[in-house]
């Protein structure tokens, strides 16, 4: 403070000074007008997600192509009698009986059983954390189908996508089919699958443990589930 | 001592200039980040070419079921075991869902408008087994066909949170969300609209719903394939 600086000084660092802001404050203008040029994660991510989108269309294109053409040949060689043409075509309603679920399947899978906690309450807790609901089933259901189960019921009860699934105090109405506690899920695919996907980390399954609903998941070698 | 008199000025600098610097990449995080321009224009190229792939084996498929179908329906003409397998498959197809369908139903379309630029809440990220529910609810009141955004749902059809976006079929979805329902209008209508129905809970969590009562709905065929590998029928004794 005894010293002052020369004057010549101070204007030079003021001067440097206002530059860098100018310059400073100029880029980033220039920048926020030129966001919109620039690409963001976002939009990397959209594209990547209809590509992914498209492939997986497109391979499944290309799979029912070839079965068209398969078809085709075998009319082409053979239409005399019309012997291939009832042949395919019964294959393709045994394909769909399988879909739909009008046949009895059996396969691999797993079986869950579900039944309510049979915690002690506690004062201020709330029952119902501790029993089971509709969306809790409709989860595990969907936990189920996303990891490949290609047919499930419920207390023997076949599912199919358009059953409602309904809380009716302490049974659960599926369709008209009543199902007691406890809740057995059996899902016909592939069991290591299926059994992994319902004991991950962000699982449906993991959520109602925390509440000590009583879960026990088993992977089964024959699973047979009836049609309605 | 000239050398010492400038190096208080030369440290107000730096800092100042450190500071900007700073405030520059923290403004540049706060958007998530640049990425080139040269990644997203090969995106788009890849993505056109699928697009365009797509459309020419749609055509292909479609023209090839036409063959197929003619074939079929030819020697049903004059075969009565024929004719009948061809009408059987039919419906299975229907029943099972790979055919269009239409009548009259409801659009329920599920949004989220966000309150500003830097809003990045996604109520359906947080509450995806709403989706679940809906269709639950609508399946309560007799829906006879419904679809997501296109998605038939069939009996394998799973809806299912996938880090950033929901799977539907395999297929990745985010909002908004069309559902298509054929049904009774009225039924439909008044069974997700009751009191502290599915409705009033996503509107609850921020859903935006919107429904609208249309006469004539076409849902789209399911257009994957299903073919199941461990499901078999069982043998008849």
């Amino acid at each position: 403070m005894n010293k002052k600086m020369p004057l010549w000084v101070r204007l030079f660092v003021f001067m440097i000074l206002s530059l860098v802001m100018t310059l400073v404050f100029s880029m980033k203008d220039s920048d926020d007008s030129n966001w919109q040029n620039l690409v963001n994660p976002e939009t990397i991510y959209t594209y990547q997600n209809e590509i992914d989108n498209l492939e997986q269309r497109n391979q499944e294109l290309y799979q029912r192509i070839g079965e068209y053409q398969e078809r085709l040949k075998n009319y082409e060689t053979d239409d005399t009698d019309g012997e291939a043409i009832a042949n395919e075509l019964y294959n393709e309603i045994q394909k769909y009986d399988i879909i739909i679920g009008s046949k009895d399947l059996s396969g691999p899978g797993v079986e869950i059983e579900l039944s309510d906690s049979t915690k002690e309450l506690q004062p201020g807790d709330n029952i119902n954390n501790y029993i089971i609901h509709n969306s809790d089933v409709l989860s595990i259901i969907n936990t189920l189908k996303a990891y490949g189960a290609e047919a499930i019921a419920l207390n023997g009860y076949k599912l199919s996508w358009d059953s409602q699934i309904d809380c009716a105090g302490p049974v659960i109405y599926i369709d008209d089919f009543i199902a007691g506690a406890p809740f057995v899920i059996e899902a016909i695919g592939d069991q290591d699958t299926l059994y992994a996907g319902l004991e991950s980390e962000d699982s449906i399954v993991q959520l109602l443990r925390y509440w000590d609903i009583n879960i026990d998941i088993q992977k089964k070698n024959e699973i047979v589930i009836e049609s309605r | 001592m000239k050398k010492k008199k400038f190096r208080i000025e030369i440290a107000v600098i730096s800092m100042i200039i450190g500071i900007m610097v700073i405030m520059q990449i923290r403004s540049i995080e706060g958007i998530g980040g640049l990425v080139s321009t040269q990644r997203a224009d090969d995106l788009l190229v890849e993505l056109n070419q699928l697009t365009r792939e797509n459309q020419q084996l749609i055509t292909r498929a479609n023209e090839l079921e036409d063959i197929v179908n003619e074939f079929e329906s030819e020697a049903a003409e004059n075969n009565q075991y024929i004719e009948r397998l061809v009408r059987e498959a039919e419906e299975a197809r229907r029943t099972a869902g790979f055919t269009d369908v239409e009548g009259e139903g409801l659009v329920v379309t599920l949004d989220y408008e966000q309150r500003d630029e830097e809003d990045s809440f996604d109520p359906f990220l947080y509450n995806s087994e709403l989706l679940l529910l809906l269709i639950n609810e609508l399946n309560a009141a007799g829906a006879e066909a419904i679809s997501i955004n296109g998605e038939r749902i069939i009996n394998t059809s799973e809806i299912r949170l996938a880090g950033n976006h929901i799977n539907i079929n395999g297929q990745k979805h985010s909002r908004p969300f069309e559902f298509k329902v054929i049904g009774n209008k009225q039924t439909l209508r008044s069974a997700i609209l009751i009191r502290a129905g599915i409705v009033e809970v996503m509107r609850n969590n921020y859903i935006e719903v919107n429904i609208e009562d249309q006469d004539e709905i076409l849902i789209e065929a399911y257009d994957g394939s299903v073919s199941f590998e461990y499901a078999q029928p069982v043998e008849e004794e």
